[in-house]
């Protein structure tokens, strides 16, 4: 895609409108016990315009980008949003503005790596798998890149264009034991270009190593006992509470549908160690994973600050629920497609480092679990949620012990923030993760690690 | 129209060196209302084009999804796709679509009524706050879609099918003072947009439910017992069964059915189909992802596996048939239980409503929450579920089915009854 120049069409907004073209090239290559089965390459790119009209959305969009389809989808947006007024009649809303002009393009400076070479570094890794893990009964390995390049200006003033790549490196292993197969998978990469984050498939054979070494710990592996243990949630588990227990009911729109955080405002729902933030896109001087500058609604995105020394300080808005809430926006509002609208969506969530030192942490528990990657998340309005555990270790009289198999913890997110006595004084960041929400979009999360008391499903 | 493209991407990927050639052309169009905040306050137009190009040559394959569609991005896109199939390993199971038949499909009404459409939704939403006064609807979505895909090869194979269908998602939760519910929701297709929203896939049930969950318990103590799986909790269990009998599932053979073609690996009780044709189902396809004419095809005859779900790839990699189908639109035949009979029959269990889990172990071992669920003793439900954990093995779930019962859930894309089995984990902290 290029830079478009949609200033012209300003001209043509009557209401308040959005306009955005945008193009998700994806690119994904998966070698299936050392066999190509998968190399593909995706391509999709439109615009989309969406109109606010006497407090009603319309919204449109068309895969073909030029003059009379940018000029169409104004026109149908507004016909959209018209059909609901004339159903409804009028609300009287002012959406809150907060416009900038943005200029962002992450794409990579090195020399461009083809297909081809991408699959010869899969089958450079492929091939050290098999020369050095004997063990290994069955192995994918995928690439899985996506570049988001969007273009937008706004009714109230904003003018943005960001190129936003991710490239990721998925490693899957499995062995046998007595005939029964066990698996482990780990996830490389992040945010950036694939030249960027993978410039030698050598690089990657340390990581082949941890991978095969963790996974035949894991094939020795007990079955964790079920109930409520002491635990150590690393940095990745305390990243994915972060998003999926926590952020979810955080986001505004949930908020005004129910979820359990609405009743909590300013009250204590962690211990005083948690600060949690939805962080728009730096941390600590370094960009975050997915760095939103301005949103998909035309806002400067700042940081959210969702707790803060444990007490539930505020929430992710976009412009409609800023308005309802009578607060500022906070840029949250991002779209995956061009024919998606934009929803309140996290950007980089997580928890803030402590004063403790993982190995004191370690140390201060008799009989636990140390937990250090989740498989999937789901979390419900209550922050109930469930993480399924694909590795973790047992900790016995402070002394890490055998691995554990697949298991999985739940609870409630606020009872077991409430729990945490330590905080680890490091910190580390994912991006590897699609959030659903009518829509997927990459998010990032991180976290340190925090001990805290959690309940463990077993066997 | 259609035709004219695929045809010149065929031509033009055959000129550029391909062996043989396939292309899917995709043209949705759809056009959906939203309730947020308990109104109906967006009206969304989408519309998409896919193009996707795969090439295989001296064995290897390549693929490209494009959406701006002209000669000459084609063209370009074509030299491309030639480049990433030869960057690939050569792999003779790599072959495409030899369907004899012509054909082209239709279904479904073929333009929305938005009128109709609007006084469902206003409808719904009136008679949820009317009647339901604790429940937060928070989002629902009716949208009308419009499909249209053709299929085209270099062994001259021509598809196209025309699907018109409307479906309808809500997610919604119970709110009452300080107290929350979990959320719950339904999505399914429809024909008819005359029919009541509120009648679709027990929605009225599920929303009184909720309210229920606003006082939940856990259960008494951490027990072995039966649970009943509810047609809502099955769509999501079905489809972690069936990927083991998918393509990556046996060519890595890592699937517990690998080798259990004609043996018995359920209850004999279980049928279950994947049937695209069937006229009971709003939402099916004609043409499988491999560019075949979709029949209907029965997976699990009384208990005995009779067919993987193997793509053409899948068949040739592994010697096995190719499926007659790609799976999906399940159905489970029903049993010979009320409902109710099956409740009275559990001395002690749950009903397990939703199931918010993690994938299930290659063992097939799983475990997870039951959401929305209920506290079954002496044959009565006795109260709604908090924070509790259900822990079994799919394949013993399937072997250990008691009972089925004769009512079922039509969700527009599947048919699933409620299911009673046994062996359960179910503990709360």
């Amino acid at each position: 895609m290029k830079l478009y120049n949609l200033e012209k069409f300003r001209k043509n907004f009557k209401e308040y409108t959005e306009l955005r073209v945008q193009e998700n090239n994806s690119l994904s290559i998966s070698l299936l016990q050392g066999d190509v089965s998968k190399n593909q390459k995706s391509s999709s790119s439109g615009v989309s315009t969406r109109v606010f009209k006497n407090g009603y959305w319309g919204f449109a969009s068309d895969p073909i980008i030029n003059k009379d389809s940018i000029n169409k989808t104004i026109k149908d947006a507004t016909k959209n949003s018209e059909f609901l007024t004339e159903k409804k009649g009028k609300k009287n809303i002012i959406l809150p503005s907060r416009p900038g002009e943005i200029y962002k393009n992450f794409s990579t400076d090195k020399k461009r790596i083809n297909q081809k070479q991408l699959i010869e570094f899969l089958k450079e890794v492929d091939n050290y798998i098999v020369k050095n893990c004997p063990k290994v009964s069955s192995r994918s390995l995928r690439i899985s890149n996506l570049n988001m390049e969007k273009s937008i200006i706004t009714s109230d003033g904003s003018k943005a264009y960001v190129f936003r790549p991710r490239s990721l490196v998925i490693i899957s292993l499995t062995t046998e034991i007595s005939n029964e197969p066990v698996s482990l998978y780990e996830v490389y990469g992040g945010f950036g270009e694939f030249e960027d984050n993978f410039n030698n498939p050598k690089k990657v054979f340390s990581k082949v190593d941890k991978l095969y070494s963790d996974l035949m710990d894991k094939a020795e592996g007990v079955y964790p006992e079920a109930g409520v243990h002491e635990c150590i949630l690393d940095a990745d588990l305390a990243g994915i509470l972060a998003h999926e227990a926590i952020g979810h009911t955080t986001e505004a729109d949930m908020v005004r549908n129910g979820s359990i955080a609405g009743n909590n405002l300013n009250k204590k729902v962690a211990s005083e160690l948690i600060t949690l933030t939805d962080y728009a896109n730096t941390y600590n001087g370094d960009l975050c994973p997915v760095p939103v500058f301005i949103d998909d609604e035309g806002i400067k995105a700042e940081d959210a600050v969702i707790i803060k020394d444990g007490i539930l300080k505020g929430f992710m808005h976009n412009k409609e629920s800023a308005d309802y809430f009578d607060v500022a926006p906070t840029g949250n509002a991002r779209a995956y497609q061009y024919y998606d609208e934009p929803l309140i969506r996290m950007r980089n969530t997580a928890i803030n480092p402590g004063k403790s030192k993982l190995e004191d942490m370690i140390s201060s528990i008799d009989d636990g679990y140390y937990l250090m990657k989740p498989s999937n998340g789901q979390a419900d309005s209550t922050s109930e949620f469930m993480f399924g555990i694909i590795k973790g270790y047992k900790i016995k009289n402070g002394k890490i012990d055998k691995a554990i198999r697949e298991t999985t913890i739940s609870g409630i997110a606020f009872d077991v923030l409430k729990s945490v006595s330590m905080v680890s004084d490091d910190m580390s960041w994912t991006s590897a993760g699609m959030c659903g929400k009518k829509q997927i979009i990459p998010v990032g999360m991180g976290g340190p690690a925090v001990k805290c008391k959690i309940n463990i499903g077993g066997k | 129209m259609s035709k004219k493209i695929t045809k010149f991407a065929i031509d033009t990927l055959l000129k550029k060196g391909a062996d043989k050639a396939e292309c899917w052309y995709i043209v949705e169009k759809n056009d959906e209302l939203n309730i947020h905040n308990e109104d109906i306050d967006l009206f969304r137009t989408k519309k998409n084009i896919k193009l996707k190009l795969e090439a295989i040559k001296d064995n290897k394959k390549g693929e490209i999804t494009l959406n701006e569609v002209n000669k000459e991005n084609i063209k370009k896109q074509a030299k491309n796709l030639i480049d990433i199939a030869l960057s690939s390993k050569e792999d003779p199971a790599h072959d495409i679509s030899s369907e004899k038949e012509r054909k082209t499909f239709k279904r479904g009404p073929e333009s929305p009524d938005y009128d109709l459409m609007f006084e469902n939704m206003d409808h719904f939403i009136k008679a949820v706050k009317n009647d339901f006064p604790k429940i937060n609807v928070e989002k629902a979505i009716y949208a009308f879609n419009n499909i249209e895909k053709t299929y085209h090869n270099s062994n001259n194979v021509f598809l196209k099918s025309n699907r018109y269908y409307y479906n309808f998602t809500t997610m919604f939760l119970a709110e009452d003072n300080e107290k929350s519910s979990s959320f719950n929701y339904i999505s399914t297709a429809i024909n008819d947009p005359k029919q009541n929203l509120l009648n679709q896939a027990e929605l009225k049930t599920l929303l009184s439910q909720s309210i229920d969950h606003l006082n939940p318990k856990p259960v008494p103590e951490k027990f072995v017992g039966d649970i009943i799986i509810t047609p809502h909790a099955l769509q999501s269990l079905i489809r972690f069964i069936t990927s083991y009998l998918r393509d990556s599932a046996i060519i890595t053979k890592r699937s517990i059915y690998k080798d259990k073609i004609n043996e018995k690996i359920a209850s004999d009780k279980f049928n279950l189909h994947s049937a695209p044709l069937s006229e009971k189902l709003a939402y099916n396809y004609f043409i499988t992802s491999d560019g075949f004419i979709a029949k209907d095809l029965q997976i699990i005859e009384n208990g005995v596996l009779k067919s993987f779900l193997l793509s053409l790839y899948g068949a040739n990699k592994t010697n096995h048939k190719r499926s007659l189908n790609q799976g999906g639109n399940f159905i489970i035949e029903p049993g010979d239980k009320n409902l109710e009979q099956i409740i009275n029959n559990t001395e002690k269990g749950i009903i397990l409503r939703r199931f918010s889990g993690g994938n299930p172990s290659d063992s097939g071992d799983f475990s997870g929450i039951a959401k929305n669920s209920f506290y079954i003793e002496n044959g009565e439900i006795k109260h709604p579920l908090k924070e509790t954990m259900i822990s079994g093995n799919l394949a013993s779930m399937l072997k250990d089915i008691k009972a089925i019962s004769k009512e079922r859930i039509n969700f527009g894309s599947s048919i699933f009854p409620w299911i009673s089995t046994s062996n359960f984990t179910i503990s709360s902290k």
